[in-house]
């Protein structure tokens, strides 16, 4: 948990602040971000109307389900009439005309969204170092990265800034920033939270996810974000559980954990997260819970089927930004050359470096060699896990191999940087939910954190189990 | 696998994108390096494997074909770089030299 001063969870707030709760939320909140300034968090901080609706909340009589939740939002996600850029060139002066389902439901819940997080441009990165606003860092040691993309939401959780951030998770970007900085960071189920009003990197394999400091407020805003929406084709058409419900009396539930071998035993594990990974496993076994070992062995070829699969839907959905629309043009005699000139001038280069790769893989000659191959593979995967989840209810890995690395480390090697992702990109290739606990600390005094999956809609169970490690 | 100028300029042109001097070079060596650590899918026998388009487990249903609001024309033209009252304007599409 985050050795800096945070918020409790909501229910706890309200029920310790009275009345007043949500109008002192917003002033404590307003101070950190002053407070923290320099870790650059966020690159937006709507004060006055944050203000105002904390004012409006006290004022109800009845409360609303997130009364007062304090919210940072992912420069990816849309709110109505803000800014919104994916942290990049290309998107400057953009104002979004509408709102994500989910910050939509989340504003209906009595959510008060207080500003835009910083993170890695489209999301592609591992470091949020990669953002037109300047890198985010990490609280813990400024030198180091927060991860990435979704860094300035796991900063702004991690140092009390806000309640809960939303983020989105292509290849771990939730989960590694909550693992580097110290807070619980959860990916739902595909299709289990709307994208609607997500800018899309990888369609089948992104997913917005929330970064807390404890499950009972991922368990609030899942019970009321959850679910069906006509906006997004691949939300679930299923009911949907209610989550804080769920998660109460999780103690009593006892689980059958598979622990993912080729993971504890990677060649770039880090010693002080072997440490954590069997004291846990020890605890775990303590409380009850069934453990064995299970053996993943499609594990190296994760990241290879993941860079081929994201590049790829990448390179499609960052076709539209052409500087005709919206956002940045670059100034030209022809059209064609304004579109070469706009996106040449407004991408950074790790996004560049992505959408080539993604267009090699799609292009003739290349497809069925890399792209084909690769959705098969993912099949592959996805069976095999599918048999692993008939036999376990949760599997257990480390969400990195190691904890936060400095500022720059991989500048001259993106490969490198890939290879980061070995743990995370599982369930977003398979659509499984995953959430990362904040469990443990590295002898430097650096947070770690551990990984749990479940099958896909087994999301309660898989919170219930998280929130029972807390109790 | 090598990356060679005329591979990646097609692939530029594809991706409308343009790279020049250090940027170049040092794209051609990010990718064949990404190349290298993708091509360990070769190992993998997949003769049999039918590949996996979608993600989500039920059936997508379309929506009945009806007429909704759209964005309104207005704020549509507000987040254009370039616009008139109706129009977004962009530069001429066909060169005057070949006119």
């Amino acid at each position: 948990m985050s050795k800096f001063k945070t918020f409790p969870s909501l229910w706890r707030w309200l029920e310790e602040r009275g009345p007043k709760a949500p109008l002192s939320a917003v002033n404590i909140a307003l101070k950190r971000i002053e407070q923290f300034r320099d870790l650059n968090a966020f690159i937006d901080v709507w004060k006055e109307e944050a203000q105002q609706l904390a004012q409006q909340l006290v004022s109800e009589k009845r409360k609303k389900p997130l009364h007062g939740l304090i919210v940072g939002v992912k420069d990816n996600i849309a709110v109505a009439g803000k800014p919104l850029t994916a942290a990049s060139k290309i998107l400057q002066g953009y104002k979004s005309p509408f709102s994500a389902t989910v910050v939509e439901r989340l504003q209906e819940a009595g959510a008060i969204l207080i500003g835009r997080n910083n993170c890695d441009e489209f999301a592609m990165g591992s470091g949020n170092e990669y953002s037109y606003y300047g890198p985010a860092r990490n609280p813990y040691n400024p030198d180091l990265v927060p991860g990435g993309s979704s860094g300035g939401s796991a900063v702004a959780v991690a140092t009390g800034q806000v309640m809960v951030a939303l983020g989105s998770d292509t290849g771990g970007s939730v989960r590694q920033p909550a693992a580097y900085c110290g807070v619980i960071g959860y990916k739902p189920t595909y299709g289990l939270l709307s994208r609607y009003g997500l800018i899309a990197f990888a369609s089948s394999l992104d997913q917005i996810g929330i970064l807390a400091n404890n499950v009972e407020d991922i368990a609030a805003v899942m019970s009321v974000a959850a679910g069906k929406d006509p906006m997004d084709a691949t939300s679930t058409p299923s009911k949907t559980p209610n989550f804080v419900e769920e998660i109460i009396d999780s103690r009593q539930r006892k689980f059958k954990i598979g622990v993912i071998t080729e993971t504890v035993e990677h060649k770039d594990l880090h010693p002080d997260m072997a440490i954590a990974m069997e004291k846990w496993i020890s605890i775990l076994s303590k409380k009850g819970h069934e453990i064995e070992y299970v053996s993943l062995p499609l594990l190296d070829y994760l990241v290879p089927m993941y860079q081929i699969i994201a590049t790829a839907e990448a390179s499609a959905n960052l076709s539209r930004y052409d500087g005709v629309r919206y956002g940045y043009r670059a100034e030209a005699d022809t059209l064609e050359e304004m579109y070469i000139k706009t996106r040449t001038e407004g991408f950074g280069m790790e996004v560049k470096r992505r959408i080539m790769m993604g267009t090699f893989v799609l292009s003739s000659g290349f497809y069925d060699a890399y792209y084909m191959r690769a959705l098969k593979a993912r099949r592959l995967l996805v069976n095999y896990l599918n048999n692993l989840f008939k036999q376990y209810d949760l599997l257990m890995l480390p969400t990195t191999p190691a904890p936060a690395f400095p500022i720059g480390s991989f500048a001259q090697r993106p490969v490198e940087m890939y290879l980061v992702d070995v743990f995370t990109v599982i369930a977003n290739l398979a659509g499984t939910p995953a959430i990362s606990l904040p469990l443990a600390w590295s002898k430097d005094g650096l947070p770690l954190g551990i990984q749990f999956m479940s099958k896909a809609f087994d999301d309660a169970k898989l919170l219930s189990f998280s929130a029972s490690l807390f109790n | 696998m090598e990356i060679n100028d005329d591979l990646l300029d097609k692939l530029a042109f594809l991706a409308r994108l343009r790279f020049s001097g250090q940027d170049r070079e040092r794209l051609k060596q990010d990718m064949s390096q990404i190349i290298d650590l993708v091509n360990k899918l070769n190992e993998l026998n997949l003769d049999e494997v039918e590949p996996l388009t979608h993600i989500s487990q039920h059936l997508q249903e379309g929506r009945n074909d009806e007429p909704q609001n759209p964005l309104d024309k207005r704020i549509v033209l507000e987040n254009a770089p370039l616009s008139d009252s109706d129009y977004i304007k962009v530069p001429p599409v066909i060169n005057k030299s070949e006119e």
